[in-house]
Formats: structure tokens, sequence, C-alpha cells
């Protein structure tokens, strides 16, 4: 058994998957879900949903994602990473959630799954370039061994040739390998294959093809002659045996767990390569960037990933991807007239076929999908998270409306995007200060209990927008915001001591150091990205004491109530803070 | 306005509500407790139908009873473009007609295995898996050739018939009689097309297929 095991099988025809259907088999008993996303990518997982074990085959493909019909748990394209939860709005899903993904691959009409990964070699390998004509796939109530068995001396008749002259040509198999089966004729062109898929223990599902495929005239009696053979050939087969029941189901199960993580797998840094780079707008340039081997982790709308930048620096930057895009990531850059190094190289030493590294991505700018109405409000390059929210509203029936302010028409970046938004997005060109804040008084409203905002773009613009909001009545829990940067004037100079409940360690934070320095100094590893109190990555509990805040990525309500605080800029107003690590 | 003596679980009332919301009929549901009050075999029901089974309609005063009739007699009357029911098309009629008694079929298997697993009917259960498994792979076979020729449906028109209607609840409910339709790659196709149509209805047990954009 473990010989066959490491092989390649066919587990459905392409054709199959037609339609956003969401097909449904087994491989040697292991149930697979095999499902097409618009892009054009096959996935085949464990057909299994990591929260009650449902079968994702009775799921919804929004050919984006693959969602769970019992409670919406939503699967990426490519990775098979869980990117909504939805009975927890506010939290990302941990990335660690991620389905069994089956190596695979599509050839032939077929796609191709195994177990493990195997080698290159299919069992079937048509040197024509033509696709072949693909036959109704048959399942067998049958073992594997008896239908190899029965198919050695089985023969096919074909009926082909002009209208006027049809002859008969009998197909015998010339090749027989143990899962892949080859008829020929010396006097005929044609050849069929027919390919096994061990189902479990009991089935067995036939897959053929013929090649060169015929003229498309005679396809269709193609394949009502072969389907009726086959049909007659498994009707011999089954009544000619007796099921022995349930012999593979006492085998080891270690294989399973030898299979491919697949894309989703958690990596810390991987490389990627500038795939396309384009003037986007007036001083944004667009990236588009994709691994140079395996594939890109799943992301989630508002998430952003850290650039390792060949200069030393590190830099953040909004994923502008809709739903199940995993094949590439694409950013916009905006040239900062104060560049440190980071938008500067970015624009001016960043080409096309360059390297360079990536971590995360991270999502802290959550988007919740479960009020009725969204408001995103984009000021300039804070379009980027938006953006990717936009598209994911867009797959659900809730509402929303993207206001993107802009100084001019040739500032508007990404408008390739923009056509499924339709009278969703409304753009505001070239507003005063004075004239923006009168445009979010006027849409903002007063707070109607079923609405969320969602802001990103200059840090006055944000911070505007978040005390409009207050002053409407809006509560901080509905009002969402992402800085990009951190303007406040940071106190980096008192010193304090910090004492880490769970390893039972008291340290002290000196002037010039931040508590993210004094950890890590300490062996505590840590999670940070902008380092400057902006993205909420280094975030961790607060159990005592008396914070200074300092960041931007908290809000009122969240400040006040002082149980969390950002390790690379909060410091102490107290003499000492107690944390949760 | 069309009263319906429905239970909603029932595969066979649930294809009268299917056309009803299918056609925007407007109709009123009267609940029957089925299970476990038995109320289809009460004095007062078998007034209404003797032999005390639903699905039956009364629209002002006019009584009928069993899906198939019902269901005839509210397309011929309602179904304006005739699709449904395809009275004015003999060929299309015939079709119509022969997989709607193959769906007979389908009901005294698939959905006989789903009373005798949730509600207890005492039939050969392994005798009605079976059956059901021979005719679903009639049914794969043909929706298969159907697709090739591009036809989505079970009889060889546009528009889906009630061919479609009556099978598609002993299909799609299959599995709460031990009825799996992993073999049947066609038939779940087919299946989601059904439920992508416009005012689709669903029942208990019945799951959305999505949208197609």
């Amino acid at each position: 058994m473990a010989k066959g095991i490491a092989e390649w099988y066919p587990v459905a025809s392409i054709k199959d998957l037609r339609e956003r259907h969401v097909f449904q088999t087994e491989l040697f008993g292991h149930e697979l879900v095999v499902w097409q996303a618009d892009d054009g990518y096959v996935n085949v997982w464990e057909n299994r949903c990591l929260h009650r074990g449902s079968r994702l085959s009775v799921g919804i493909n929004d050919g984006a994602e693959l969602v769970c019909a019992y409670h919406g748990w939503r699967y990426a394209n490519q990775t098979a990473g869980c990117t909504y939860i939805p009975a927890h709005p506010s939290n990302s899903p941990a990335r660690t959630i991620c389905n069994r993904v089956y190596p695979s691959f599509v050839r032939h009409g077929f796609v191709w799954s195994a177990l493990e990964q195997c080698s290159d070699q299919l069992v079937v390998e048509l040197t024509n370039d033509d696709e072949p004509l693909v036959l109704r796939s048959l399942p067998l109530d049958v073992p594997l061994e008896e239908v190899q068995k029965h198919l050695q001396n089985c023969e096919f008749n074909l009926g082909e040739g002009t209208d006027d002259q049809v002859q008969k040509h009998k197909y015998a198999p010339a090749v027989g390998e143990p899962y892949s089966y080859k008829y020929r004729t010396s006097n005929s062109s044609f050849s069929v294959h027919l390919m096994l898929q061990p189902f479990d223990d009991k089935k067995t599902v036939i897959h053929g093809l013929v090649t060169p495929a015929p003229k498309k005239e005679s396809r269709l009696d193609w394949l009502l002659s072969l389907n009726t053979q086959l049909a007659k050939f498994r009707e011999e087969v089954e009544s000619s045996i007796s099921v022995d029941m349930g012999r593979w189901l006492d085998t080891d199960d270690t294989h399973a767990h030898q299979v491919s993580q697949g894309a989703g797998s958690r990596v810390s840094e991987m490389e990627v390569v500038v795939s396309k780079r384009w003037l986007t707008a007036i001083d944004i340039v667009g990236f588009e960037l994709r691994p140079v081997e395996g594939g890109l982790p799943t992301f989630q709308p508002g998430a952003h990933v850290d650039l390792h930048l060949p200069n030393g620096l590190s830099r953040q930057y909004s994923l502008i991807n809709g739903p199940g895009e995993q094949d590439r990531y694409q950013i916009g850059v905006k040239l900062e007239q104060n560049s440190r190094g980071g938008s500067k190289f970015l624009h001016e030493e960043l080409h096309e076929g360059d390297q360079l590294l990536l971590s995360g991505p991270h999502n802290n700018f959550r988007l919740r999908r479960d009020t009725p109405q969204t408001l995103l409000f984009a000021g300039g390059i804070g379009l980027t998270p938006l953006l990717a929210m936009a598209q994911a509203l867009e797959r659900t029936d809730l509402s929303f409306i993207l206001h993107y302010f802009v100084q001019s028409s040739e500032h508007l970046a990404f408008q390739e995007r923009f056509a499924q938004f339709g009278d969703q997005l409304k753009t505001h060109l070239g507003l005063s200060p004075a004239e923006t804040e009168q445009r979010v008084v006027e849409t903002l409203g007063s707070y109607d209990h079923l609405s969320q905002v969602y802001a990103c773009g200059p840090p006055a613009m944000i911070s505007m927008i978040r005390e409009t909001a207050m002053s409407l009545g809006w509560p901080p829990e509905a009002v969402h915001f992402e800085y990009f940067k951190n303007e406040i004037i940071l106190d980096e100079f008192s010193a304090f001591e910090i004492h880490l409940a769970r390893s039972g360690m008291t340290l002290s934070v000196d002037s010039g150091s931040t508590i993210l320095d004094v950890l890590r100094e300490n062996g505590v590893a840590l999670a940070s990205s902008c380092e400057q109190g902006a993205c909420g990555t280094c975030e961790v509990g607060l159990l005592e004491g008396e914070p200074n805040h300092q960041d931007v990525y908290l809000n009122e309500t969240e400040h006040e109530a002082g149980t969390r605080i950002m390790t690379c800029v909060s410091r102490s107003h107290s003499d000492r803070l107690v944390l949760d690590i | 306005m069309v009263t319906l003596y429905d239970y909603e679980l029932s595969v066979n009332c649930y294809k009268v509500r299917l056309l009803l919301n299918f056609l925007s009929i407007s109709h009123q549901l009267h609940p029957i407790d089925f299970f476990p009050g038995w109320e289809h075999k009460s004095e007062w029901f078998k007034e209404v139908n003797p032999l005390g089974h639903i699905p039956v309609i009364d629209d002002d005063g006019y009584v009928l009873r069993d899906a198939n009739a019902i269901l005839i007699y509210l397309a011929t009357k309602h179904d304006t473009l005739n699709s449904w029911y395809p009275v004015e098309q003999p060929s299309l009629l015939g079709e119509t007609a022969q997989w709607m008694m193959f769906a007979e079929g389908t009901t005294n298997t698939a959905s006989a295995a789903r009373l005798h697993d949730s509600l207890g009917y005492e039939f050969d259960i392994d005798a009605c898996r079976a059956g059901a498994h021979r005719l679903f792979r009639t049914l794969d076979e043909h929706l298969w050739f159907q697709e090739q020729r591009n036809l989505n449906w079970v009889c060889s028109a546009e528009a889906p018939t009630l061919a479609d209607l009556v099978l598609f609840p002993d299909v799609i409910l299959s599995e709460e009689g031990g009825v799996n339709r992993v073999s049947y790659p066609a038939i779940r196709r087919w299946t989601d097309r059904f439920r992508r149509l416009p005012r689709f209805t669903l029942m208990a047990g019945v799951l959305e297929a999505g949208i197609l954009t």
C-alpha cells in the first residue's frame, strides 16, 4: 500500500469544477474537497472545517474563498488559511488556523493529487500538445485490485471514420501499468488511457481520456460509446466480486501527517521577487511581489507586510489585494518628502526582478463583517488597507461606501480595481482641510448603531475623523483607524521598572531604551513591526501600573482601560508596570 | 388564495412550497402536526383527504391532493411562460412526465430511507438505499451528458421543468437517509444550479449554493 500512496492520482476532471462547484471525493479513504477559484487556481484540501469538522464540500465557493456552510468560517484560495470567523468579528483568526492542503496540479484535463509530495512522474505522460478528450469518470463499487485485474483483459470497440464509412476498431491494452492502462490498435491514431483513482477500500474511480482528441463533431459519439462500454464493464466487475470490507481502515494513518502543509504554513521571513512595478498615481508606485518559491501566507483585509530592504530598513505596507489573490501581493508606496530611506529606496532602487525579504502579513486593522453598513474613509495613500476591505465587502451582501479623498484625479491610485465598486466608491477631489471636515460631518451623521467606520490617511485626517465621530455620538468601538506613522513627540527618556508576572522577572527600563528592547535583551521573543506605536504588533497585556501609552494604535476607551500597551513606545507614569507575560 | 396543508420536513410538501414561491403564487400554509402528532391521520383531516396524506391544497374551495397533481394544476394555472409544465410542447411534456415518473422512484427509495432514519418508518433500509443508488447512477449519467450538450436541466429545455423540481428534494436530502452523493458529481452540480434559481426556497436540511457572478 505504501508504494501506491506516493503517486499522483486523478481526483477530478477539470470540467467537474465549473461554475464555482465544490467537488467532493476521496483518495485512499481520505476525504478531499476540490474547488476552483475565479482566478483558475484549483484547491485540493482535506474535506473538513477546522471548527467543528463539518464537510467543506457542502460549503460555498464564492470565487475567492471557501465558506463553511455551518458557521461561516472562511478559508483562502491557495493557502487554505482561515481569514474570518463570524463569531469573532473583531478578531483576526490566528495564522495557524489553516486547513490541510494536499499537493496537486492540473494536467491533461484532470486535477491530480497525492497524499504526500512525490516525484513529477505522472502515470500518464502525453506527448501530444492538444488537450485530450476527457471521458466521463466512472466510480465502481469495487476495490482497486479487482479493477486492475479485470482491466488487463478488457477491450473496447470504437467506431470512427467519416460519415459514409464507419470503421470499427477494437482497442486492446498495449501498456498496462498498475494505475494506468493504455489501449490502442496498430491501424488507428487514437489511444484510450484509463487511470485509476483508489477512492477507499471498497470503491475505485476510473478516469479516462482519448488522445488525440477526436474532431469536435464526433466527440459526443466517442463519449457515449466509451461510457456505455465502461458502464458495462462496471456491471460485470461489480457482479463478480464480493467486497472484503474495511481492509484499509486498520492501516497505519501516519502518512496523513506527512502531507505537505502547503503554502499556508507559517513562515517568519520569505524571499519575494518584484514581478511588476508601475506608477499608479502621482508619487505612488505599485509593486507586485511574488514568492521566489512556494506560496504566500494567507492574508486578511486590512493586513500589512514588513518589507526588509537591502539597505537594512524595514517598512510596513498594507496589502491592497482582494480576497483569494494569493499568488501575489500588491502594495502601494508613496514617495515621502522627508523619506528616511524607505520610500525613496523603493521608488528609486527597487526594480522588476529584484528580490527582497518580507515578513508578515500582520493584521491589526481588522474588518468586522457583521454590520449592515461600513463607511471607509481613505486619505491619499491611506487608501491601501481600505481598498482591500472594500473588495472583501464587495463579495458579501453587506453595504459599504468607500470615501476616497485626494488632491486631484491624477492622485487616484489603483483605479484598475474601482470598476467593481460602482457607486459604492465616492471620490472627493481637491478639498481643503476645512471642506474635508465638513464632508466627513455630512457623511457620518449621528451614530445609528448599524454602522462601523474605518479610517486611514494622514495622521491629522484620522484624528479629525475620530474627533468628528466622537462629537456626533459615535462610540470609539465603532471607529477603527490605522495610522501609518506616529507623530506624537515621544518621551524616550523616563526610567521605570517592569515586572513580568508569568516568568517572575523584574527588569529596568532606562533612559533611551524601550520596553521592547529590554524584553529582547532578556530573551523574551516578541514580534514587532512598525516600532513607532502605530501597528499594534508588539502589544502585551498590562496587569498593574499607570501607563504612558504614547501609541496611536489603541482608541480612547482602550487607553483609559489601561490593560494593554505597545512595548515599542509605551512607558510608565508609575514606578513600575506589571506585564502579563 | 391557496392554502397548503403542510409539514415543514416533508419532501412532498417541499415540492409544492418550491413551486408556490417560484411562481410567486399568493398562499398560506396550514401546518399539520405530522410527527409526532399524526394529525394527517386525524378525523378532521380525513374529511380533507380520506387517504390521510399531505400535501393537500385548497384553492378557494377547490381541493386537490398528491404533490404531482398539485404541481401540474398550479403550473398550468399560474405559469404564464408554460415552462415548468410545458403543455404546448408535446415532446418536452413527454420528457417531463417521464422524469416525474422517475422521481416517484427516488421518493420511494431515497426519501423513504430518510423517513426510516429520521422518523422511524419501518422500511427495508438496505433495499431503499440500494434502489436510490441505482436511480442516482442513471440520473448522474443523464445529467452528465446533458452538460455535454450544454443543457442544464433534466429535460432538454432552457428552463427547469417540474421534473427538476420533483427530483430535487429527494436528491438534496438523500444524505439524511444515508445515501451519499459523492459518486454523482453531475447530480451535485445540478443541485447547485437548481439552488441558484431566482426565488428558490430553502427547507430544514437544505443549504444555499452561493451566488455565481
